[in-house]
């Protein structure tokens, strides 16, 4: 569920007017273009409204951030409550 | 009536006031010429403590929270009438904030300190000739070799460049991640082999800050001058830029606060045609045109403020604040040149000056015109 909200917002918002085409889970959204200076503002910004969360400075991590799983996994952790970096 | 801020904050922007006053006003126009750091007045503020105003107090700083430092700033530039000093100061402060955020803490130890107390003089290295407004297209690496990293290219309008100690560099680590998880930063020092900076770069404005190229060829770096992780250079970039951007904004809100006083001043005092000038519309429409922005501008100025003391992220109001700050203290000293008439023109009156120092504002910390592509993008649009 909340990875269809998350798949829905990068399509749509971060990778749209790109020609990125198909986006699967496990596609690198850095290696993509999808999260550049602006979309990785933007995606904290959805996030943080999105899933009432709080982002640290130390989860700012490409790790974190490198695809639709492990921004999901990340979510994740968060919502479980144990969640920092990766 | 301050609805805004604390008494402590404002009994300390009146000491800032006082003591810029005094201290920091003398050879303005001489400096201007010269394009003359002042060493001795840099030294004055560190003495009054304005250079430790964001550093914790464990490395020896004040450790205000940004509201404090935004009050303390603006106090600062509406008393201190030498804008290069003044921005060379914030340029201090956000290396410490950036070093106070991401770095270790022997990095810390190392260098803090000695940056809050002014010992040390600090720049930011990030703008490249091909790389300005898109400032990820940098072409600056660092190479691994072994442990350690080797950082080759230059950067350009660097603030603070040819008086710098310690220098953080951005720099391409891996290529192939393009710009997230690409960009790392360096601790470079004065006299790190191979690192040279130029001479003070000839500006219209600002021409007591110093500015100049940085070259780095093939500096060896050892793994205790990477600041951060590697790979987490955009991050500390975004950050760096938000704090900057509040932190001139207040230094630009005391700019047009002075430079509104000294309009108000002439204008009741200038006659023309048996009247004070200030009683034709023309001046006063002006005038008041000032005083709306100064006023809008500090509100989304302390709006971005609360928001960083709360540690919520601010990137929107920054850039807000970045945008309507700089366009209405540019159009305010032209204005000001405008109400002073051949005398606002003329550089012993110092209106012209403000007006040369205040259109950089416009350009460094991202244009207005990118401001204006972060704020629609924000928007989704």
């Amino acid at each position: 569920m909340e990875g269809d909200v998350l798949m829905k917002y990068l399509v749509s918002e971060l990778a749209s007017g790109k020609n990125i085409g198909t986006l699967a889970p496990s596609d690198d959204l850095i290696e993509k273009g999808i999260i550049d200076s602006l979309g990785i503002m933007k995606l904290l910004m959805f996030l943080e409204n999105e899933y009432s969360l709080k982002i640290s400075d130390d989860e700012l991590t490409p790790e974190n951030f490198q695809s639709h799983d492990t921004i999901l996994s990340l979510i994740d952790r968060k919502l479980a409550g144990n969640g920092t970096s990766a | 009536m301050n609805i805004l801020l604390t008494d402590d904050q404002i009994r300390f922007g009146e000491s800032v006031v006082k003591f810029a006053r005094k201290e920091l006003n003398g050879e303005l126009i001489g400096g201007d010429t010269e394009g003359r750091f002042r060493l001795d007045n840099w030294k004055k503020c560190s003495e009054f403590g304005l250079l430790s105003l964001l550093c914790p107090k464990t490395y020896g700083g004040i450790g205000e929270d940004l509201m404090s430092a935004i009050v303390s700033l603006q106090s600062l530039s509406y008393g201190c009438r030498d804008n290069g000093l003044v921005h060379a100061i914030v340029t201090q402060l956000c290396c410490i904030v950036i070093l106070s955020l991401f770095g270790s803490g022997k990095q810390k130890e190392k260098y803090l300190k000695k940056m809050a107390n002014g010992e040390l003089i600090a720049a930011q290295a990030i703008t490249e000739p091909d790389a300005g407004s898109d400032v990820l297209a940098m072409r600056t690496k660092a190479e691994k070799r072994d442990d350690r990293f080797v950082v080759s290219g230059s950067k350009i309008f660097i603030s603070n460049g040819p008086l710098a100690d310690v220098v953080l560099v951005f720099a391409a680590t891996d290529s192939s991640r393009k710009m997230f998880g690409g960009i790392s930063c360096f601790i470079v020092e004065k006299g790190d082999e191979g690192f040279h900076s130029g001479k003070p770069l000839e500006k219209m404005g600002l021409r007591t800050l110093q500015n100049s190229e940085l070259w780095f060829e093939e500096v060896v770096l050892p793994p205790d001058r990477l600041l951060g992780k590697e790979g987490h250079g955009m991050m500390m970039f975004n950050e760096s830029i938000e704090w900057e951007r509040v932190l001139m904004g207040a230094v630009h809100i005391g700019t047009m606060e002075r430079v509104l006083e000294r309009c108000v001043a002439y204008a009741k005092s200038r006659k023309q045609f048996q009247q004070e000038i200030g009683k034709y519309q023309s001046v006063s429409n002006k005038i008041a045109d000032m005083k709306v922005h100064l006023e809008l501008g500090k509100l989304i100025l302390y709006k971005a403020g609360l928001l960083k003391d709360r540690k919520v992220r601010a990137p929107m109001e920054a850039s807000i604040a970045k945008l309507f700050i700089s366009e209405s203290l540019k159009n305010s000293c032209l204005d000001a040149v405008q109400i002073h008439g051949a005398y606002g023109y003329m550089r012993e009156y110092e209106i012209e000056r403000e007006l040369r120092d205040s259109i950089a504002s416009t350009i460094y910390s991202g244009t207005s015109e990118i401001q204006r592509k972060i704020i629609s993008g924000l928007l989704g649009v």
